[in-house]
């Protein structure tokens, strides 16, 4: 576009600066005409001056209108490609789109499938979930239970034994006279004469 | 801490005792029996023990004691070092760590033997003679009396105990029966 001004100047200023030297021709012609008669330049300069004048125009045509108008031409055709292409781009875009709505539907229903999947797996997994904590509670109830059972048949037996040898020591202070202590004093010492001698 | 100062006037008594050729069990009865009148005279307590009596006054006072005490100059001298030192509530705990000392110093062991019933003197001598076998040392017995035994006897020396007692033979087989 900028190489265009100067172009676009050039032939602005001939246009304008033509006119006015044929009008100020025609003006002095006529005038001279009037006031005196002379004689006409002959028709071949005329045609020179006509002919000087067109090659000038030619030649600014040729030589600096043509390449801004060839650029320009150039310019306008790779707009038109590039509008092409984005044409071409957006009817490309166009047909994914139409494609993509066009499997939008298989898209959907394979969603809800994978959701129902989904669904159902987690579903097992929390059954599995729920029936291994069951079973958990179950063990640890019984561990419980058996623990217990087995603290309270202790202390049954821990009772039992206590009441026996409770008799038994009445029993044996009943019992005990000097005769038998002395059985258990020389029974002790007895016992000091073993312990030595296994020590040796 | 008590015990530490008590074992190093115990050191002491014994250095005194053994330099003097004294009778280390007279020295020991000599302790007791002045142990036993402080304990059985509240009055005689707190005069020993108060800090508003002189120690002159206290001296004096175990000086009438010694007499009717049988009281041995040494025996009255360590009492009136206990005083200046212001010990005299340690004189128990004194005693034993003394008779401790003593029985390390000769050998001995120490033999605390409970039984159901009073011994006899050949079962003491029975008992004696196999726990001397026993330890392999010289045995100092101290008897005692304890009814809870029901029965038999019992012998602790030192750290270790021998148990023929019926009450021993129960919580055994309590024990076993528990298990």
């Amino acid at each position: 576009m900028k190489r265009l001004l100067p172009v676009t100047g050039l032939f602005l200023t001939l246009a304008c600066f033509a006119p006015a030297a044929i009008f100020a021709q025609e003006a002095g012609t006529k005038k001279e005409a009037v006031e005196k008669e002379e004689p006409q330049p002959p028709m071949e300069y005329k045609w020179v001056n006509f002919a000087i004048l067109a090659l000038a125009l030619g030649y600014g045509i040729v030589a600096k209108g043509m390449p801004a108008l060839t650029e320009r031409g150039h310019d306008i055709e790779k707009a038109l490609k590039a509008a092409e292409q984005i044409k071409a781009d957006a009817a490309a875009e166009e047909a994914a789109i139409d494609r993509k709505m066009a499997g939008l539907r298989a898209e959907i229903e394979a969603l809800r499938a994978a959701a129902k999947r989904e669904m159902e797996a987690e579903g097992q997994r929390l059954k599995a979930e729920t029936a291994a904590l069951v079973a958990k509670l179950q063990a640890n109830a019984e561990s419980e239970v058996a623990t217990m059972t087995k603290q309270a048949q202790q202390a049954l037996s821990a009772r039992a034994s206590e009441l026996a040898l409770n008799l038994a020591r009445q029993k044996a202070a009943a019992q005990m006279n000097a005769s038998t202590d002395a059985g258990l004093i020389n029974g002790f010492v007895a016992d000091l004469k073993q312990m030595q001698e296994a020590r040796n | 801490m008590s015990s530490a100062v008590a074992t190093r006037y115990a050191r002491a008594l014994a250095d005194v005792v053994t330099s003097a050729g004294l009778d280390a069990t007279a020295v020991l009865g000599q302790l007791k029996d002045f142990e036993a009148a402080v304990a059985s005279s509240t009055d005689l307590k707190n005069v020993l023990a108060s800090p508003a009596v002189a120690n002159p006054k206290k001296r004096a006072v175990v000086a009438q004691l010694a007499t009717p005490l049988g009281l041995s100059e040494k025996v009255r001298n360590f009492l009136y070092v206990l005083i200046d030192h212001r010990r005299v509530g340690l004189l128990g705990t004194i005693g034993q760590a003394f008779e401790a000392v003593m029985d390390e110093r000769m050998g001995r062991v120490r033999a605390d033997i409970a039984s159901a019933q009073p011994l006899t003197d050949e079962q003491k001598a029975q008992v004696l003679a196999q726990l001397t076998r026993l330890s392999g040392r010289q045995v100092r017995p101290e008897f005692s009396i304890d009814a809870s035994l029901v029965g038999g006897l019992t012998a602790r020396i030192g750290s270790t105990i021998y148990d023929g007692s019926v009450r021993g033979r129960l919580e055994a087989m309590r024990r076993r029966l528990a298990s």
